[in-house]
Formats: C-alpha cells, sequence, structure tokens
C-alpha cells in the first residue's frame, strides 16, 4: 500500500527492516525532508537495531535532503536513488558507502 | 605489509622514482594558456563531441532531436565536464596548496615539490577551460554537489593525506578518460581538442603521481584502506552516471520535442542504455585493473562492486596477470 505521508513512511519502517543488513552498521542518516509536511528527523541504526529521533543530530554520519513529493517517491519506490541525484532531487552528503546501503537496511 | 619491511622501502622508492620523473617532465614542458591553443581557429557551427559518445545516442531520444539540437546538445556536454574540471581543480589547488603549507609530506620533500608544478598545472587548467567555454558562446555549468563537498565528505585520518589523493586521482583519471574518447573524432573542433589533448598529457602525469603515492604509501593507513575499499565502488557509480550528462545541458539546448520535457524518464534511458553501458565498460577498464593490482579490491567487497554494477569489470582485471610495476 503507498504511503502518502512522512508519519506514515516512519511508522511503517519497522515493516520494511531487514536487521540483517545492519548488522555490522552503526551511524546515523539524517534526513531533511523540506516543504509542507517535510521535517527533520534521523534514523539511528545500531548493529540490527533502528530507532527514529525527530531534529537534527549532532553528527551525522549521511546527510540526505529532498522535498516530501521526492521522499515519499522514494519510499514507496516510484524514484530510482540514482534518478533522483541526477535530476538534484536529493542531495546526499557524508559517507556514500553507507549512503548505499540505506536501500537494503530499509525495502 | 609493516611499514618498516623492505618491501615497503622498495615501494617508497619507486614512489620517489616516478615523482623525479614527473618533476622533470613539468619543469620541461607545461601548457601556456595564450600560446598552446588555436584561439584564433574559425568557429562556424562546431561539433565539439564523438557522435556516439552524446548522451543520448542509442536511445530513442536522438531520433527525436534535431541535427542542430544534436550538435549544440555536444557542445554543452562538453562544457558541463569543463565546469566540472574548472570546479575540481580550483578545490584541489587550494587543497594542495594547504597541504604544502602545512608540511603534511614534510617528510617526503619531493612530493611537496611535485605538488607545487601539480598546483600550477590546474591553475592554467582552469583558466584555459573558462577561455575555451567563453570561446564557444556557452557559460560555466553549476559545480556538481559532489565535487564541492568532495574534501569535506572524505576527510583525510592518517599520516599523510591520502584519501584526498586518491579522489583526485580517481576523478580525474574518470573524466580525463571520458573526455579523450569524446573528442576522438576528425569533425570535432580543433580547439576542443587541442584543450583536451594538452589536459590529457599533464593530467596523465597527475594521475601516474597519485596512483604511485597510494601504492606506496596505503599501508600506512588501515583507516584509509578500509574506507577506500567500502566506498570506491559506490563513489565510481555515482562519478560514472553524473559523468553521462547533466540535466541543465538539456535545459539550455531546449529541446522542441515534448519528450525531453520529462528528464526522469530521458536520464533513465540514457543511464541504462546498452549502448551506454558498453561505453562506461570502456571508460572503466584501466581503472578496474589498477582497483585489483593495488588491493583497493579485494574479494570481502565483491557483494558491494557486483550491486553497484561493475560485476563483469572486475572478473575481467581479476582475470588479468598485471602487476603494480605497470604503474611505474
Amino acid at each position: 500500500m503507498r504511503r502518502n505521508t512522512l508519519d506514515e513512511v516512519i511508522a511503517s519502517m519497522s515493516t520494511h527492516f531487514h536487521p540483517e543488513a545492519c548488522l555490522d552498521i552503526q551511524a546515523i542518516y539524517q534526513w531533511h525532508v523540506t516543504g509542507d509536511g517535510g521535517r527533520d528527523f534521523h534514523i539511528v541504526i545500531d548493529h540490527g537495531t533502528f530507532d527514529v529521533v525527530d531534529g537534527v543530530a549532532s553528527s551525522p554520519d549521511v546527510t540526505l535532503r529532498a522535498d516530501l513529493t521526492t521522499y515519499l517517491r522514494l519510499s514507496n519506490q516510484e524514484l530510482k536513488p540514482m534518478t533522483a541525484l541526477l535530476t538534484r532531487k536529493l542531495v546526499i552528503h557524508g559517507n556514500i558507502y553507507l549512503g548505499s546501503k540505506m536501500d537494503h537496511i530499509f525495502r | 605489509m609493516p611499514v618498516e619491511s623492505p618491501a615497503f622501502e622498495t615501494k617508497v622508492q619507486r614512489m620517489l622514482k616516478v615523482t623525479e620523473r614527473l618533476i622533470d617532465a613539468s619543469e620541461q614542458r607545461q601548457m601556456h594558456l595564450l600560446h598552446d591553443h588555436p584561439w584564433d581557429a574559425p568557429v562556424d557551427k562546431p561539433f565539439l563531441m564523438k557522435r556516439e559518445r552524446i548522451s543520448i545516442y542509442g536511445t530513442p531520444y536522438w531520433d527525436l532531436a534535431s541535427e542542430e539540437e544534436i550538435r549544440r546538445l555536444s557542445i554543452e556536454e562538453i562544457v558541463t565536464w569543463w565546469s566540472g574540471f574548472v570546479g575540481l581543480e580550483q578545490l584541489v589547488s587550494e587543497y594542495y596548496m594547504r597541504l604544502v603549507n602545512l608540511r603534511k609530506f614534510r617528510t617526503l620533500p619531493r612530493l611537496e615539490t611535485y605538488l607545487k608544478h601539480f598546483v600550477k598545472e590546474e591553475i592554467v587548467h582552469t583558466l584555459v577551460f573558462l577561455k575555451a567555454m567563453d570561446y564557444y558562446g556557452s557559460e560555466m555549468y553549476e559545480v556538481p554537489e559532489f565535487v564541492r563537498s568532495l574534501f569535506d565528505d572524505n576527510a583525510s585520518t592518517g599520516e599523510y593525506p591520502l584519501m584526498a589523493v586518491y579522489l583526485t586521482m580517481m576523478v580525474e583519471w574518470l573524466a580525463d578518460i571520458q573526455q579523450h574518447l569524446d573528442t576522438d573524432a576528425d569533425y570535432v573542433h580543433v580547439l576542443a581538442k587541442s584543450v583536451v589533448h594538452a589536459h590529457w598529457r599533464e593530467e596523465m602525469r597527475h594521475i601516474k603521481f597519485g596512483q604511485n603515492v597510494i601504492l606506496a604509501l596505503a599501508d600506512t593507513d588501515q583507516d584509509f584502506i578500509d574506507k577506500a575499499r567500502q566506498f570506491t565502488p559506490v563513489f565510481l557509480r555515482q562519478v560514472v552516471d553524473q559523468g553521462v550528462t547533466n540535466i541543465e545541458c538539456f535545459d539550455r539546448v531546449g529541446f522542441k520535442h515534448p519528450a525531453f520535457a520529462d528528464k526522469e524518464a530521458l536520464l533513465e534511458a540514457v543511464i541504462g542504455s546498452p549502448h551506454r553501458q558498453a561505453l562506461n565498460r570502456e571508460l572503466v577498464r584501466p581503472m578496474m585493473r589498477y582497483f585489483v593490482t593495488s588491493g583497493i579490491y579485494v574479494p570481502q567487497y565483491h557483494a558491494l562492486w557486483a550491486e553497484q554494477g561493475f560485476e563483469a569489470d572486475i572478473q575481467e582485471a581479476l582475470a588479468g596477470d598485471d602487476d603494480a610495476s605497470q604503474y611505474a
């Protein structure tokens, strides 16, 4: 079922979470989702577990920025991350290796 | 490999020998802004890229574009690369001069000497590219986000600034192979060929410097090795795909056919075309051999290379019989 709000995406994260994909990862992913209905939140991954925290982390490993429409399309797998990057709808900073793991951790 | 071992010392000596050769070559011949290129050559509807390497070649969009639109795209796609070079080379010039001033290679002073040549050459390159953009009536594109934050996002942590050297080497290597192939046709305008070929000659020295620094000094910094092994396939995928085109090029050309308005569909057709995959394989082939030879590729991360679309490329490199001496 399509998730149409940021809260719906966050609420469904545990059903999309694959702990086996992050057993060796300890990292903070900071999202800046802009526009109406968007907000800042970060995902703390800690060796096979995750936690979602509102607001801005002090030293995230990866920072991702997109508007709400793009974020929802990415979350619903309607837009490929590389296409979003190339069309500049998604901007990523930080450790791109960890960034590439995001697709495997939540799918 | 222990950094006090004879094998390590041999690698350092080889690096220093290569560096001496590069210093000699730079002292003998460097590009000149005003004298090296045919700036007075007439410009009449120039083509700046080999047709087969223009982004939309091999996709349905090729037949939807007029000949004039294709010609203008050949200019814009070269200029977007030159803009990337200007951004990177300005960044590298600042960064490397800072390394020299901070004496980051104080134990290897000939590397510092070479870095001064390196920076001087980069400054001239940026001036040449800016002048060439003006010559063809185009303008600088915004520098890609990943270039602007390249050194901030990937800070060096060891005794030597290896990550900065490695990133610079990788981007310049890929970009120069791309440019060299892009302009390899008789009908490509004489000034573009001259600029790209002169740049290629000097960048080959910069790339050789980077290759040898990494081959010699990587053993001093296990953190660098670990990060480079994880980071390289992901970074390479991004640079290869981002290097194919820039959505702004299509806006500047102003394609008439409405299909060009859907940029997502356009980019997916371009990046995913079998023709582009073949060009990409040609592009990364020499680099793959280096990654295998230098130990950047290790079987532990094979799945990561495969995920990023380099399975066939890495298998081909693994089947080779290369050794590190070819980079000396």
